[in-house]
């Protein structure tokens, strides 16, 4: 929860960029998590997981957060960044997309 | 907070973990058994407690802090602290070979004063001394964890020298998994990376096959290990997600193709 004044922010800033910030969220409902997204302005999806769901169970979550930053085909290229490593990140990989290096 | 925990934890949960087990055998000769084995519990157990109080206090100080400077002050000063008492728990190890009580003050050593001099003192103790030793098994465990080069060694040794199929299997466990973890350490190269990935995924591989008895937990631990090396590692395509979002409206991670995506995994608690 801690990261969201950042991501509303980076969600903000990339408006109209090929880039997408999506959640897979661990509460207890998806009556939490839909409350949890009107208080906290959070504009972004997550996939609802529930506690000891099956997608945290598939990626081995350990702690939270965790955070992939994955490029536009889908490749895994930042794991754990956040904040203004996270920026960068992005950054970097949105360069990519819009020059292909080919 | 919840950081702050996760780091003061290890150390002093280590002791718990590593008292159960057994009593000490072939206590050395030229000395009265219990009185040697009551002074270097003793020892040990009024360091641990002075811990205890480091740690406690610290957590307080940690917990009253305002800025992130003054946190990171104050667990610097911590972990400064723990570091002047490696000596000294070094000292019982050294003076009680065959002691339970040394085995955990090794433990703490290779914990607090990794890198230094100290630590590598430990190592070599750990190594002459205890190597064959059933409770290695646990302490492997730990090990595993610290990711330091002694660890390393150590855990290597284990696996070639421990009678004990149940310790040689947590060494093997451990030793991928922090071989692993190493693969995701800032500033690892990249043929380094190959490299550990390489033989992680052969060790963690190589436990449903070697030990095929072993119990369930670490079985399953080396599964989902496995599985995270092979899928989830930096360069790997990831796994496809499916669910729904807070409204129930099913969607997919596959369906964000062509973007840049940061996936997070959180909650509100």
């Amino acid at each position: 929860m801690a990261m969201v004044p950042h991501e509303r922010s980076l969600v903000k800033k990339m408006e109209g960029k090929p880039f997408a910030l999506l959640g897979v969220n661990f509460d207890n409902s998806k009556e939490i998590l839909k409350k949890c997204e009107e208080k906290n302005q959070i504009t972004w999806r997550s996939f609802f997981d529930g506690r000891e769901g099956p997608i945290g169970k598939k990626f081995n979550i350990r702690y939270l957060p965790t955070i992939y930053v994955l490029d536009d085909k889908g490749v895994i290229r930042y794991k754990g960044v956040r904040d203004k490593a996270m920026d960068e990140a992005v950054a970097t990989l949105l360069k990519e997309v819009e020059k292909p290096k080919k | 907070m919840r950081r702050f925990v996760m780091w003061v934890i290890p150390i002093l949960a280590l002791a718990p973990a590593l008292a159960a087990a057994e009593p000490p055998k072939d206590p050395p000769k030229d000395k009265p058994k219990a009185d040697k084995a009551a002074t270097a519990a003793e020892q040990l157990q009024t360091l641990q407690k002075e811990l205890q109080k480091l740690g406690q206090e610290a957590q307080k100080q940690f917990n009253e802090a305002k800025t992130p400077e003054e946190k990171q002050k104050i667990r610097d000063e911590y972990f400064k602290k723990l570091k002047e008492y490696a000596p000294r728990f070094l000292e019982i190890a050294e003076k009680n070979p065959k002691d339970d009580a040394a085995f955990e003050a090794l433990g703490f050593v290779l914990n607090a004063a990794q890198g230094t001099p100290t630590a590598d003192k430990a190592i070599d103790l750990l190594l002459k001394d205890h190597i064959k030793s059933k409770r290695m098994g646990q302490f492997c465990a730990f090990l595993g964890m610290s990711g330091s080069p002694g660890a390393e060694k150590v855990l290597r040794a284990v696996m070639e020298k421990n009678p004990e199929k149940e310790v040689k299997v947590q060494a093997t466990l451990s030793l991928g998994q922090m071989l692993k973890q190493k693969t995701e350490t800032p500033g690892t190269k990249k043929a380094d990376i190959e490299k550990l990935s390489k033989e992680a995924e052969t060790l963690l591989a190589s436990i449903e096959k070697d030990f095929p008895d072993a119990n369930a937990q670490i079985l399953e631990q080396a599964k989902v290990d496995l599985f995270e090396l092979r899928n989830l590692a930096i360069g790997k395509t990831i796994p496809e997600v499916e669910g729904e979002d807070a409204d129930g409206k099913k969607f997919k991670l596959s369906d964000y193709r062509g973007k840049v995506v940061v996936l997070d995994f959180w909650a509100e608690w």
